[in-house]
């Protein structure tokens, strides 16, 4: 499979955790679709119809096997992460909280893993409990084991850190989630273009990811729930696809997942998700973690030759899940990335929509360089150049 | 890509590392903070208007070198000035940023900030500062009876 990229190749991007690259195959599929076979699916009565139906349900089938569950019907197609995690919010968890019910999210939370769970606080009268990450960025689990109690109805966190790069094994949480009742959710935005998921080994009850964080296009991402859960989810959008019977004053709904996709999907995005597995799967998780492995290794050692820059996290690579924050001693994370763009490195710099992590951390803004399998030791290099630069300049 | 020099030039740098005008005003008629919501710079601005003088005007703030040393420069550029001349001195910045043709030479050390244009992510830093006061001046105006309203 050809390994050509999208973004300029003069470019060292170090911004993965934002957005991945997509391949020219993904590219090349999308493009079939909108040049000869841009037809509707689920309705239409004519060949192609079906072939773009087969073809749409072809990929949730191939998402099912990506992530292990054993049915395809747990698959529901989203906008993405965020579109993924409100649904769960507020089609599942709004009706199943009752005043002075908790839900359990961490602090290292993206904000779209934090927002819709304070919006379904407010709404139910329930209460949002945030538990803290220890000096090396992990999860106190011990902290978590007292905060779960019988009042718990959902705790949701992300699986990898995208300011952190820290990795969080889920399966004795949704063991210790299980037994009082709560569900699990994991926002595996950050972890999928970096290693296996495998839903039923963390016995998880709801995993979200996006497209375009695993070389796929953007606007189109997965919830998976366990079938029982989708069955009492609501739908949060309302219209066509969705409905069984309508009549002037009432509707039923299709099963999971047809229920949770109202309108026209995101066709386009969904065959582009599908291309993007395939990649993957081409290229191969071994192969991926390997490459990151070495890649961060590489960047923390060089960093941390370097003493007046500050790695937030643990001190050590194996930690960092192909994710590095850092700041450089008297110069601004934002004056850091201009400066790093002008030697031809692309990293982000900000607070990551990550504002309550950025109090923790007790700063305003980080530089965060995340990497992906295509990036090279060069382009590390030329951060370490980069930095250097920004000292000289700022001497 | 335009040289990087070319934005942290000495004058911005030394600014950044040592702001003038820094810190907050003990009885101040006005305080503005301004804050950049993608980046989270913060600044905030205090500012006394002795009948229509900028008498006083001082600023905290965290965030990027050039938000810092815009803020500074920009108190050494608007102390003493009146409301009316301030207000002219912030509409020409603002074309500046733009990279507009300006007419004045009262800008004194802010004109550094032209250079801003060739790095457009990083324009909205240098007019955190001028923003917050723009706010002070409108505040000034409903305050006084006048209506002052600056295009942003």
């Amino acid at each position: 499979m050809k390994v050509l990229m999208t973004i300029d190749n003069h470019l060292a991007y170090l911004d993965n955790a934002s957005t991945t690259p997509v391949p020219q195959y993904v590219v090349d599929v999308i493009d079939h679709y909108y040049h000869c076979e841009k037809v509707n699916v689920h309705r239409g009565m004519y060949k192609l119809a079906n072939v773009v139906t087969q073809q749409y349900e072809g990929v949730r089938q191939k998402v099912a096997k990506f992530i292990n569950a054993d049915d395809k019907n747990q698959i529901v197609f989203t906008s993405g992460t965020t579109d993924s995690l409100n649904m769960v919010a507020f089609g599942y968890a709004l009706s199943h909280l009752q005043p002075d019910d908790e839900m359990i999210v961490s602090v290292l939370e993206h904000h779209s893993n934090l927002v819709p769970w304070q919006q379904v606080a407010a709404k139910s009268g329930g209460r949002l409990r945030i538990v803290k990450v220890d000096g090396k960025g992990h999860l106190d689990q011990k902290q978590l084991t007292k905060m779960i109690n019988r009042h718990t109805k959902v705790v949701s966190l992300a699986m990898v850190s995208n300011v952190l790069g820290t990795y969080t094994d889920m399966r004795p949480i949704a063991q210790k989630a299980h037994e009082i009742g709560a569900v699990l959710v994991v926002d595996a935005a950050q972890a999928v273009a970096h290693m296996p998921i495998d839903v039923q080994k963390m016995n998880v009850d709801f995993v979200a990811f996006s497209g375009h964080k695993m070389f796929g296009p953007t606007g189109v991402g997965v919830l998976y729930g366990k079938s029982e859960l989708l069955e009492e989810m609501n739908p949060v959008r309302f219209g066509g696809e969705m409905i069984d019977q309508v009549t002037s004053r009432s509707a039923t709904f299709q099963p999971a997942p047809l229920k949770f996709e109202a309108g026209t999907p995101n066709i386009a995005g969904v065959l582009g998700l599908g291309a993007a597995i395939d990649y993957i799967n081409g290229i191969g998780y071994p192969s991926i973690m390997g490459t990151d492995h070495l890649l961060v290794e590489r960047l923390m050692s060089e960093l941390n030759g370097l003493k007046f820059v500050t790695i937030y996290g643990s001190p050590s690579a194996d930690d960092h899940k192909a994710v590095v924050s850092f700041n450089v001693e008297g110069i601004h994370a934002h004056d850091i990335a201009t400066i790093l763009d002008s030697v031809g490195v692309a990293v982000r710099a900000g607070h990551h929509c990550a504002h309550p992590l950025m109090d923790f951390l007790r700063t305003e803004s980080v530089v965060r360089a995340s990497v992906s399998f295509q990036n090279t030791i060069k382009e590390i290099d030329q951060l370490v150049v980069g930095i250097q630069k920004a000292r000289e300049i700022f001497k | 890509m335009s040289d990087i020099r070319q934005l942290y030039q000495r004058i911005i740098i030394d600014h950044a590392n040592y702001p003038h005008h820094y810190g907050k005003l003990a009885c101040p008629d006005f305080v503005r903070t301004c804050r950049n919501p993608d980046c989270g710079d913060t600044i905030t601005v205090f500012v006394s208007i002795d009948t229509d003088c900028f008498n006083e005007l001082n600023f905290v703030g965290d965030g990027c070198a050039i938000s810092q040393a815009s803020a500074s420069i920009m108190t050494d550029t608007l102390i003493d000035k009146t409301v009316a001349e301030a207000t002219q001195l912030i509409q020409e910045f603002q074309k500046l940023l733009l990279g507009q043709h300006i007419t004045t030479g009262d800008l004194g050390d802010s004109v550094v900030f032209g250079k801003l244009k060739q790095f457009p992510t990083r324009v909205r830093c240098g007019a955190l500062a001028w923003h917050a006061v723009s706010d002070v001046i409108e505040e000034w105006g409903k305050r006084s009876g006048q209506q002052i309203n600056f295009s942003k």
